[in-house]
């Protein structure tokens, strides 16, 4: 029950783009079609879920028995850099339908904050594995859904008259305003 | 060009923030007052500058194959380095910025000048390229910072100021009030762009 | 020192281990790639105008060596390439007939106009808001969406009339085709001649109303073929290019001078009446 409030407290509430500013730059860079956007979304939770599981087990059974926590930084890059590889190749071998609906994007994904911020905070928030999971997973997916709601968004904009100095970027930073101010009216929402 | 011009082009023809819109995370997070702006800039600025010097070294040696682990590796040093140096002599500081300091090793900006400046520069280069991004990247955080701490608290550096601290508009210093600086400023800067013309 | 030693011991083993497990990795999972892939890519032309209905040159050449897709979908593909594909696949290969694009509709904004339109200057929009003005339901509504997705660059158009493809460039891909919201632009054999400019399916009366170039569906021109190649078809007037010898008939019997011969020319200018 508490891992369900810590889902939707994470895709929700604290949303990692809306509301800690995680994952910026994708947001405001691969949003401009919805389906690029859908699978850029999907490409990230899939990593962010990955990276959540092997960067705690990593610590756990690594860094803190050895005691170089401040290592974490550099193992924590190393270790999110090496699994994009390597997932990278196995779906290239085993499944062209992934391939193309998340292989160009997954490189992009190596120095997303977004990925390396949640392992990050799984540990500075003491979670538990299965809490480490939750929190990846339900941070990807409330990446993906805002990303896809950006998309969306910016579809409409193509078509609406927008002042000259606010076309392209500006214009997109205010959505997000509006954006975040909407998803600040779930504080509260969960306990978590 | 000649070191001046280098520097400016870091602050203002190609400013990272404004121009290139790079590093979008920390600088939308961080800038809730002056002072961790500038904070974040400096730090920033001391990986920019180690990380350029240290690859632009190395660059004979590095294969191309690898070049963006080992990259990542240097960049991560130096991040761990100024995490660590921060915890020690400004406690405050550090946990005002959180989990953004080690979040530097993924800041586009250094990851991007490492690529396509100090892999191909000499040091000297490298170095003041370094030094201007990183004005340049301090520069706009702390614009971005002192318009949120002025009219989100009403105060600067800490100092109230006396016509604004009696309404502050909390929403400035929130998520939503980041965004809308953000895209108020970079409105503002392409229209005085087009209006000096191409 | 023990700390220093830690760590880089640490840290060293981490990034052997992480080279040993991606260097393994990329042995087990290596994926083979046909050669004659490459090889067909290079023969197609390269333009990924999705003419053959693949998203590129690449997926389509990957599909005639994997899936046995025919090479004669490709649209722009010559004898020369086709033979070369041929030899590189072992078996025959026949073209097809090339085609090129036509728009079924002579005067575009000549039609009478119910309103003036002041939305966004795109035929896909303006379908939503009543064709952008015109009396006409089926007529060009001229904003030139189709010349801006043409990427051969065989599309010209001149704001407010009717876009000209030129039979010479256009290479029969059907990207225009595809974005007409009206569909009124038709792929026909390159070497068509008669072409019936009017998509309207409405009566003759209502036509006579508002357009003085569209067919009011006199049925002349059926009348008058040798061939039969002419029919009054699902409310307008459709030629079989299988069966027109292009002996000029309709093209001179046609009261309003709306069946144009495609290989000459033709301007909005040159309006009847």
């Amino acid at each position: 029950m508490e891992l369900l409030a810590l889902f939707f407290s994470v895709m929700i509430v604290n949303n990692f783009i809306l509301a800690k500013f995680l994952g910026l730059c994708p947001f405001f860079g691969v949003s401009r079609d919805l389906r690029s956007a859908a699978c850029m979304g999907a490409a990230v939770t899939f990593v962010m879920t990955a990276a959540s599981a092997v960067t705690w087990a990593v610590n756990d059974h690594v860094l803190i028995p050895f005691g170089v926590m401040y290592l974490q930084t550099i193992v924590f890059i190393l270790v999110i850099a090496t699994l994009v590889q390597f997932v990278e190749l196995v779906i290239k071998k085993l499944s062209p339908m992934l391939q193309r609906v998340m292989g160009i994007y997954l490189p992009l994904i190596t120095t997303n904050c977004a990925v390396l911020g949640v392992c990050l905070l799984n540990i500075k928030q003491q979670m538990s594995l299965s809490e480490a999971i939750v929190h990846g997973f339900g941070g990807g997916l409330g990446f993906a859904l805002v990303i896809c709601m950006m998309a969306g968004i910016r579809e409409r904009l193509e078509m609406s008259r927008v002042p000259l100095a606010m076309q392209g970027v500006p214009i997109c930073f205010i959505t997000g305003c509006l954006m975040a101010l909407t998803f600040f009216g779930f504080q509260g929402l969960f306990a978590g | 060009m000649s070191v001046r011009e280098e520097l400016l082009r870091g602050i203002i023809r190609e400013n990272p923030t404004f121009r290139l819109v790079l590093g979008i995370c920390p600088t939308l997070a961080v800038t809730t007052s002056l002072a961790n702006a500038l904070g974040m800039g400096l730090a920033a600025t001391f990986v920019l500058l180690g990380s350029n010097a240290a690859i632009s070294l190395l660059r004979g040696f590095i294969p191309a194959r690898v070049r963006i682990p080992a990259f990542i590796v240097i960049i991560s040093t130096f991040v761990t380095v100024i995490d660590l140096l921060m915890a020690a002599f400004v406690p405050g500081l550090h946990s005002a910025l959180g989990i953004f300091i080690p979040l530097i090793v993924v800041n586009c900006i250094i990851m991007g000048r490492a690529e396509a400046f100090a892999s191909k520069a000499p040091v000297g280069a490298a170095v003041i390229d370094a030094l201007g991004m990183g004005i340049g990247f301090t520069a706009s955080l702390s614009l971005i910072g002192s318009v949120r701490e002025l009219f989100g608290t009403g105060t600067l550096l800490g100092f109230s100021v006396p016509v604004l601290a009696e309404s502050p508009v909390i929403i400035m210093i929130l998520p939503p009030g980041a965004f809308l600086t953000m895209g108020l400023l970079l409105g503002l800067i392409n229209y005085i762009s087009q209006k000096r013309g191409p | 020192m023990g700390t220093i030693a830690v760590s880089v011991l640490i840290l060293c083993a981490c990034g052997l281990l992480a080279g040993a497990a991606l260097a393994l990795a990329s042995r087990v999972f290596a994926v083979k790639v046909d050669p004659r892939i490459e090889k067909i890519e290079a023969v197609l032309p390269g333009a990924n105008c999705s003419g053959c209905g693949s998203p590129s040159c690449f997926v389509y050449a990957s599909r005639i060596v994997n899936e046995g897709a025919t090479p004669d979908l490709c649209v722009q593909l010559r004898e020369e390439g086709a033979s070369e594909i041929g030899r590189l696949m072992g078996r025959e290969v026949h073209l097809r007939q090339r085609q090129v694009a036509v728009i079924k509709c002579y005067g575009g904004p000549v039609s009478k106009k119910l309103f003036a339109y002041g939305g966004f200057q795109s035929c896909r929009i303006a379908a939503y808001y009543s064709g952008g003005g015109n009396a006409c339901e089926y007529n060009c509504m001229a904003f030139g969406d189709c010349f801006q997705i043409c990427q051969f660059g065989a599309i010209t158009h001149t704001r407010g009339l009717t876009p000209r493809i030129d039979p010479q460039v256009c290479t029969g891909c059907g990207k225009c085709v595809r974005e007409c919201p009206r569909h009124i632009i038709r792929l026909v054999p390159a070497s068509a001649r008669a072409h019936v400019a009017c998509s309207s399916r409405d009566k003759g009366s209502v036509v006579r109303a508002v357009c003085t170039v569209g067919c009011i569906k006199c049925l002349q021109c059926v009348k008058v073929c040798p061939h039969n190649a002419i029919a009054h078809i699902d409310g307008h007037i459709e030629i079989d290019y299988a069966l027109c010898t292009a002996c000029g008939e309709c093209i001179r019997i046609c009261p309003r001078g709306i069946i144009i011969d495609l290989q000459e020319s033709y301007t909005v200018e040159a309006l009847p009446g």
